[in-house]
């Protein structure tokens, strides 16, 4: 057994003289009195005295033990398990599984969780290293779980503890500051799982040290299979909870191009969402932006309520070919509805109200266009509205081809987006080729003319139920050309479109141009057909028959959009089919489609704490030397590494990420400047989400699991004794015991004054 | 008696009073106006008055002739012709300096006897005081005149209590030298040896006194309401004892009423009144006594 506070038991210890003293001073202070009736007192003396003699010892010695017993309730016992000693069993082993994941970093007052997680693993330690026999400690951190492997020798690995060991293991846990990872519990609990089973010989005791927050723990049912399993193996389970309330946090959730990157000199909207994780609604929120280190206008967002989400645009324009970076930042402190001017409520974490953007802005954008009308008009007039030349920077490079040109198959990928013009038929590696094309995340366009072929377009190009996952490129099958017939409604365009960013150009305008679009000819589609439920078609816009006129169809990752009637407005045999290419804002539509179609391939990359930094580089064209900078936030550490080669490509690999920022390669051409890549790595989404589970919620989630569960806060006033039986409330009843037989027998001993007599 | 005139009988009352010859008129008269039948009034020859009849009155006193003259009860009342001798043993020793109220065992016992004393002096009776301790401190002459208590309050004031008691001896010792019979009040606690006491008493009774015992006790000793350690000094007997009193009470109080129950057992068995009187109660308690027994006395003889 040992004591929490020694001192305190050094300094109470004497006290159990006190009854003798007492004792010793009463035979000294007694009354005197001259007495007649001696005789009467002497022989009550003569035949008592034996009994009297013993009732006092016996009630001194209660008296004595009831200083002890409160000496050493105050003292804070602490049994080990000494059984197990005496029995050779000399070995306690201290498991402990520390939470680290950033919602730790969630901050009141002056502390936070995972200070108060530090704390309790000191005192843990502390008292641990007081004990008597062989002390072992595994600290095991979430964030460090997956590359946990049974003995190695690494931090906090099985180290016997002693005073000196003691020391160093909290001076390194004192520097440590939480991952910026959303590591769970789970992975943690199989790793300890993965220790050896406790011999004999070893006393176990699992510290489980988290917030508990709800997403981990709520209705994960793995969790509680996997604690019985560790309790098992253990003679103790202790959870231990560092958050005592739902503290208000926003995060940053999202930030990226809303419809894929633009060309180096054209007009990006980007998109940014930040959700509120709080039980409040949040107003006044505002987010920074900086551009490759200079700063924009920042975004405001007026309201956030509860667990809601608010997205918000704003525009960038990357100047120069390359890489750039953009980085968006909460302020850390927002105003609560209700609260006036100047009252600001706390952001409780830090971390995820900052999110990056990186992307490598290219010159322009090559663009494919396979022409298959018979004077090639189709094509010039999508080719002038994506470049129209002179000194205007739409970033597309659009190229004419014809269908033949699909049969290079290698060539597709470096085009970000393809359409097919008025093309009658494919064959079939061609129709395999653009199959694989957009499924990959390319973006395919499909205008019709006079010389499509219909039954190839429904049987190879729609394939109901015969194609890939039972479809094909086509969202419609075709019918027939149709006329649009003039109606009496003068004033009704013939094109109705949806609200969907290919048509933004219309949103909130009175149609002005819309109304001048004409469409005589048209595809119907087949009347059989319905729009799926799968949710992956659908009708962007509509002739003023109701006739769909743009469909869209999702395929694998990339996207088709389909305009059923042709682009040229120039006669046919049936006569011109429409005047949409001559309206003025169709160059507006052609660059949105084509950025539409081309946002799918994803010309940027967005990488979470703890993925994999790996890029790949070309043997033939650059040197064999990279260099990494870290995120500059983080110290700016720089190596240079020598690549792997595979397969005519250096593999540069920069390890787990395990900080958020923008993480930079520098290259080496063979010719040319140093080359700069960027990669955006951030914090996983989720984490700041600061709902826990209390003590009856983990009650009813663990059920059937042994264990006890304590608040850290409450820890600071009961002191601690993990490692070990608690024996204060044991010498509590002890000393209630011994109060009680002590007043009984002082009572039978006649040592209670009486209670004063009537008058 | 009434209340009221029990009131200045109470000890606190007596105390107040510091020469013993006041406080025995105050005690006797106090005593005599509450009661309705006249005590001392007895049998004569000499007619001395008539008084009206009161309830309570003898009907052999009645004037039967007067009654039928006048038609109203009248009882004659007589000039006492008495032959009472009364031997007043008062134990002067040191175990009666005990007291916790207003008056200790031996300013009770020596209140007590000079009140008896001027009682019958008062009725012409003859009275001699003892005063003892393990032998006899002071002795009177048996007289009946007035003056005759002064020298009785001296004898009583005079005893130096220091010494142990020998009650026994005392007794067996005036049962040897008083020759006439008479009547024998023992006032003491009786501390000592009791089968002595007893057997000093039985011989009083056996040479044909009437023997009172009114046994003075404090009331300390008989409920030993001490608590707290105490040492306890003997008054009489050079031993002390320090204890917690809680403790013994018990065996204490057995012992006493075992002492009390002999006591009481003995003196019933040889036709001894015995009377425990408490020091806090009302001194009348032992005239009371003393008069019933005198009144039995004069039934006897």
């Amino acid at each position: 057994m040992t004591f929490l506070f020694q001192s305190l038991l050094t300094l109470g210890l004497p006290l159990i003289a006190l009854p003798l003293l007492i004792h010793l001073i009463n035979l000294r202070r007694h009354r005197r009195v001259e007495w007649a009736a001696m005789d009467f007192l002497l022989e009550s003396q003569k035949r008592n005295k034996k009994w009297i003699f013993l009732r006092q010892l016996l009630l001194m010695l209660l008296r004595t033990a009831a200083i002890a017993l409160v000496v050493f309730m105050l003292a804070g016992p602490v049994l080990q398990f000494q059984w197990g000693r005496l029995f050779g069993k000399g070995t306690t082993h201290h498991l402990v599984l520390l939470d680290d994941s950033y919602s730790m970093s969630d901050r009141w007052d002056r502390s936070t969780a995972f200070g108060e997680a530090k704390r309790v693993v000191g005192q843990l330690l502390e008292q641990a290293s007081q004990q008597p026999g062989d002390q072992k400690l595994t600290l095991l951190r979430f964030s460090q779980a997956d590359e946990f492997t049974v003995g190695a020798e690494g931090e906090g690995m099985e180290q016997s503890l002693d005073r000196q060991s003691y020391e160093e293991i909290v001076a390194k846990l004192n520097k440590r500051v939480v991952a910026e990872s959303d590591a769970g519990p789970m992975a943690a609990i199989q790793a300890a799982l993965g220790l050896p089973e406790p011999t004999d010989a070893e006393t176990r005791i699992v510290y489980l040290i988290s917030d508990f927050r709800q997403e981990q723990w709520q209705n994960n049912s793995e969790i509680g299979e996997l604690l019985s399993q560790l309790r098992d193996q253990a003679n103790q389970l202790q959870l231990i909870q560092c958050v005592d309330q739902t503290r208000p946090n926003l995060a940053i959730t999202n930030l990226e191009p809303e419809s894929g990157i633009r060309a180096a000199g054209v007009e990006t909207w980007m998109q940014l969402t930040v959700a509120n994780y709080g039980e409040e609604t949040a107003t006044a929120v505002t987010a920074t932006i900086t551009q490759d280190g200079h700063k924009l206008p920042a975004v405001q967002i007026e309201k956030i309520a509860p667990g809601d989400s608010v997205t918000r645009r704003f525009r960038v324009t990357f100047a120069s070919a390359g890489a750039h970076q953009l980085q968006a930042t909460l302020s850390s402190t927002f105003q609560k509805q209700g609260q006036g001017q100047g009252q600001k409520q706390g952001d409780a974490i830090e971390i995820d109200n900052t999110r990056y953007f990186a992307c490598t802005i290219p010159p322009e954008f090559p663009v494919l266009l396979i022409d298959g009308s018979r004077e090639g008009d189709d094509g010039y007039y999508l080719q002038t509205a994506l470049n129209p030349g002179g000194s205007s920077k739409p970033g597309w490079n659009p190229e004419i081809q014809r269908p033949e040109f699909l049969r290079q198959h290698d060539q597709l990928d470096r085009y970000a987006a393809i359409c097919l013009l008025d093309v009658p038929r494919l064959d079939e590696s061609e129709v395999e080729a653009l199959e694989n094309y957009v499924e990959q995340g390319g973006g395919l366009g499909i205008f019709l003319g006079p010389r499509v072929q219909k039954p190839f377009y429904n049987e190879r190009l729609f394939r109901d139920g015969e194609g890939r996952d039972g479809e094909g490129l086509m969202p419609v099958p075709l019918g027939v050309p149709t006329q649009l017939l003039a109606t009496r409604e003068s004033n009704r365009p013939d094109i109705e479109v949806s609200d969907h960013p290919l048509f933004r150009i219309f949103a909130g305008q009175r149609n002005s141009f819309l109304a001048v679009a004409a469409v005589n000819f048209y595809y119907a589609v087949d009347a059989s057909w319905q729009l799926p439920e799968s949710g992956k078609t659908s009708v962007l816009a509509r002739l003023r028959n109701g006739a769909p006129y743009v469909v869209d169809k999702q395929f694998g990752e990339g996207h088709v959009v389909v305009q059923l009637s042709k682009l040229s407005p120039k006669s046919t045999d049936l006569g011109s089919w429409g005047n949409w290419s001559l309206n003025p804002v169709f160059p507006v539509y052609a660059n949105e489609l084509v950025g539409y179609l081309s946002a799918s391939r994803r010309q940027f990359e967005q990488r979470e704490v703890g993925s994999e930094l790996v890029i790949k580089f070309s043997e033939a064209d650059y040197e064999p030397e990279a260099e990494i900078r870290m995120p500059r936030s983080k110290g700016s550490r720089t190596m240079t590494v020598t690549p792997q080669v595979d397969e005519g490509q250096y593999l540069v690999d920069a390890g787990r990420s395990d900080v958020s920022g923008i993480w930079e390669f520098e290259l080496r051409p063979r010719e040319g400047n140093i080359e700069q890549r960027l990669l955006a790595v951030n914090v996983p989404l989720g984490e700041g989400d600061l709902h826990h589970l209390d003590r009856e919620g983990l009650a009813q989630q663990l059920q059937g699991v042994d264990y006890e569960f304590t608040l850290s806060s409450q820890m600071t006033t009961e002191g601690s004794s993990f490692a070990g039986f608690r024996l204060g409330d044991t010498f509590l009843y002890l000393l209630l015991a011994t109060l009680v037989v002590e007043q009984w027998l002082a009572y039978a001993t006649s040592y209670h004054s009486r209670p004063a007599k009537n008058a | 008696m009434t209340a009221d005139s029990k009131r200045f009988l109470h000890p606190e009352a007596i105390r107040r009073i510091g020469r013993l010859e006041l406080r025995a008129r105050h005690i006797v008269e106090g005593l005599l106006s509450g009661m309705h039948r006249s005590p001392y009034f007895g049998q004569s020859v000499e007619f001395l008055q008539h008084r009206q009849y009161a309830p309570g009155d003898d009907l052999r006193h009645v004037d039967w002739k007067v009654w039928a003259k006048q038609d109203r009860l009248y009882v004659k009342q007589f000039e006492e012709d008495t032959n009472m001798r009364c031997t007043l043993l008062v134990d002067v020793s040191a175990s009666m300096q005990y007291g916790s109220g207003p008056l200790n065992k031996y300013e009770y016992a020596a209140t007590v006897a000079t009140s008896l004393a001027y009682l019958l002096l008062k009725q012409h009776d003859t009275v001699s005081c003892i005063a003892f301790d393990e032998a006899i401190r002071a002795r009177t002459p048996m007289r009946s005149t007035q003056k005759h208590l002064k020298s009785i309050v001296t004898s009583l004031d005079a005893s130096d209590p220091q010494n142990k008691t020998d009650t026994g001896a005392i007794l067996r010792e005036v049962a040897e030298f008083s020759p006439r019979r008479g009547m024998v009040t023992v006032v003491s606690d009786l501390l000592g040896d009791v089968e002595s006491t007893l057997r000093g008493l039985r011989l009083l009774r056996q040479r044909g006194h009437d023997v009172l015992v009114l046994h003075v006790m404090d009331d300390d000793e008989l409920e030993f309401p001490f608590e707290g350690p105490t040492k306890f000094e003997g008054l009489e007997l050079p031993q002390h004892l320090t204890c917690n009193p809680r403790a013994l009470r018990e065996g204490y109080l057995a012992a006493l009423e075992r002492f009390l129950t002999t006591l009481r057992r003995g003196c019933a068995r040889d036709a001894i009144d015995y009377k425990l009187i408490r020091t806090s109660e009302p001194l009348d308690a032992a005239l009371a006594a003393f008069l019933c027994r005198r009144g039995a006395g004069a039934r006897m003889h």
